[in-house]
Parts: structure tokens; C-alpha cells; sequence
């Protein structure tokens, strides 16, 4: 059995050989993930827009020991991660890091998201430092707004990306 | 012990475990499966797979010992000099995979016989892997008299 708190650390490892074959492979493995994760989201959204996305992280805040903040606002949820247990592990891991690690969240979390009608605005902060800020909006426009004024936005499917019609 | 979790458990995590190994093993095949299990069990379990190297058992049985009790497995682990013999009647993550999504993935014990493998590769172990039933198998690693 690989326990389940070291998880994240073969992942890292599967990361690295995905990319080592293409991006392509990388995404696609997220894409994979995220039809697991969307399952697993599916009583959440059942509930009351934000406040099932709040009780849906605060489930995993627990479970995985996250030392974060969470916070609905009007028009939007906030999380903002003080110490992520999922990058920590990997920075103490001996293997050495996926430099890219952090970009798998918002690659399989954002998908069920932007499905459910929600636009997620991902601000890794630094790729080295288990900290992050996601707000995630009804409202497609209040999103790009939002992510005009975030650190290193990552948006992996381009969902906020305004196109020329 | 080189990894030592406190806290709470994340199950889940195990389900994507199942889910990431069929997707290997239908996407790019076992020597995929292989290659990562190696990285896994020499490149970040590498302290056990040293000790090992060394011809020492003890950082594996007490990494077994932890993990197991820590996820709520009910097992026995025996071990002398020559050989660490863990027998699981039921294993924390097949039962959790089962009790979510119903059954476990085809490959799934493979992939922890891939990973003991790996374990002993170039070591003076070999191991065994048996599968009584889905959540009960005996992994026995044994030191290989004939490789001194």
C-alpha cells in the first residue's frame, strides 16, 4: 500500500515523467484526475453555490491538514493557503521537486469548476513557497478583472483569457 | 524514520492512486508503471531503499508499522534478520477504494508488487507478493542467499 499521505509524492514523480514525454501527457493525465475529482465535488455542488465550494475545502482543510483561510464574499469565495501540506511534502521530499507541481490543482480542479459555472482565478504566488490564493466567481468578467491584479496567475485551460471576436 | 505523518488521514487520495494506475497501465503500459515505481521506492523512499542496500530491514518494517496502524489496517508483521514477513487481512486503502467506487482497479495489486520490487532491486532482498483477496495479501521480503 502507498500510504495516502505520500501520494503527492509519487504523483511528483509521475509528473516528471509525463512531462518528460509532452505536455500534452501532463494535461491529459490532469484531465483524468479531474473526472475523479468532479465526482468526488458532486455532493458539494449540490449545495448552496459558495457555500458548498466553502464546505467542500473545509472537508479537505481538515483532512489534509491545511493550515488555510476561507472567506465568501458577495461576489466571490476566497482560499487562501498559508501552508500547503501538498508542496511542503514535496519540498521535503528526496526525490526533489517537479518545479511544475503546483500547476496539477487548478489542472483538475478547474475543469469541474468552470462545468458547475464557476470561474476560478489561481494565483500560485511562487511555485517554491506552499502558498496561494484562489478566488473563485460566478461572474466570468469579475474574474478577468481579478486576474488582471493577481502575482503569477496560472490558467491552464485559458478560461479567463478574453478572445478578439 | 525519514517521512512521519501526524494529522489527519486523506483518504481519498487512494482512489486517485487506483484511478492513476489503470490510467498508466491502459495509456503507456507496465514498463510506465515501472519506471515510476522505481523512482517511488529508490528515489523518494530512498533512506529505506539505502538501508536495504545495506542489507537492513529494520527502516522498512518500521515504515510498514507506522503507515498501516496510522491508516487503520489490520495486519501482522514479523521480522528476523533474513526476513520481514507482512501479512495484511485488511488493507486501509483496497477497503476504502472498494467501500467508494465498488471494486478495486485491475492492476491495483500489481502496483504494490512493482513497488516491493523496486525495493529490492540491487539489494540482497527478494520479495513475494500474494493476493488472498482483494483487501488481504502477504508481501514477504527475504534476504537472498544465493545473490551473497
Amino acid at each position: 500500500m502507498l500510504a495516502s499521505d505520500h501520494f503527492v509524492r509519487m504523483y511528483n514523480e509521475l509528473f516528471k515523467l509525463l512531462e518528460q514525454l509532452g505536455r500534452g501527457h501532463l494535461v491529459r493525465y490532469w484531465l483524468e484526475i479531474s473526472n475523479l475529482q468532479e465526482s468526488l465535488m458532486q455532493r458539494y455542488f449540490e449545495m448552496d453555490g459558495y457555500e458548498g465550494l466553502y464546505a467542500y475545502w473545509d472537508h479537505i482543510r481538515k483532512e489534509e491538514n491545511c493550515d488555510m483561510d476561507m472567506q465568501v464574499f458577495d461576489d466571490y469565495f476566497e482560499l487562501r493557503m498559508n501552508k500547503c501540506p501538498s508542496l511542503s511534502k514535496n519540498l521535503d521530499n528526496d526525490a526533489g521537486l517537479s518545479l511544475n507541481y503546483c500547476e496539477h490543482c487548478a489542472g483538475w480542479i478547474n475543469p469541474v469548476l468552470t462545468k458547475h459555472g464557476f470561474y476560478p482565478v489561481y494565483d500560485i504566488i511562487s511555485r517554491k513557497q506552499p502558498r496561494c490564493i484562489m478566488r473563485i466567481f460566478r461572474d466570468k468578467k469579475k474574474a478577468i478583472e481579478c486576474s488582471k491584479t493577481v502575482h503569477e496567475l496560472w490558467d491552464p485551460y485559458g478560461d479567463l483569457t478574453v478572445r478578439e471576436e | 524514520m525519514r517521512y512521519k505523518d501526524t494529522g489527519e488521514v486523506h483518504k481519498d487520495f487512494h482512489l486517485a492512486v487506483d484511478r492513476t494506475i489503470t490510467y498508466i497501465m491502459e495509456h503507456y503500459g507496465e514498463q510506465f508503471l515501472i519506471d515510476l515505481c522505481k523512482r517511488t521506492s529508490q528515489q523518494v523512499y530512498q533512506d529505506i531503499y539505502r538501508h536495504l542496500k545495506e542489507g537492513d530491514l529494520c527502516a522498512l518494517a518500521e515504515h510498514w508499522q507506522y503507515y498501516y496502524t496510522r491508516e487503520g489496517g489490520e495486519f501482522t508483521l514479523t521480522q528476523d534478520n533474513d526476513q520481514l514477513v507482512l501479512t495484511v487481512t485488511k488493507c486501509p486503502a483496497a477497503e476504502h477504494i472498494i467501500k467508494i467506487k465498488g471494486s478495486l482497479s485491475p492492476y491495483y495489486h500489481r502496483f504494490d508488487e512493482l513497488l516491493v520490487g523496486s525495493w529490492c532491486e540491487h539489494t540482497p532482498f527478494v520479495s513475494t507478493f500474494t493476493v488472498h483477496n482483494p483487501v488481504s495479501y502477504t508481501i514477504t521480503v527475504r534476504r537472498n542467499h544465493a545473490s551473497q
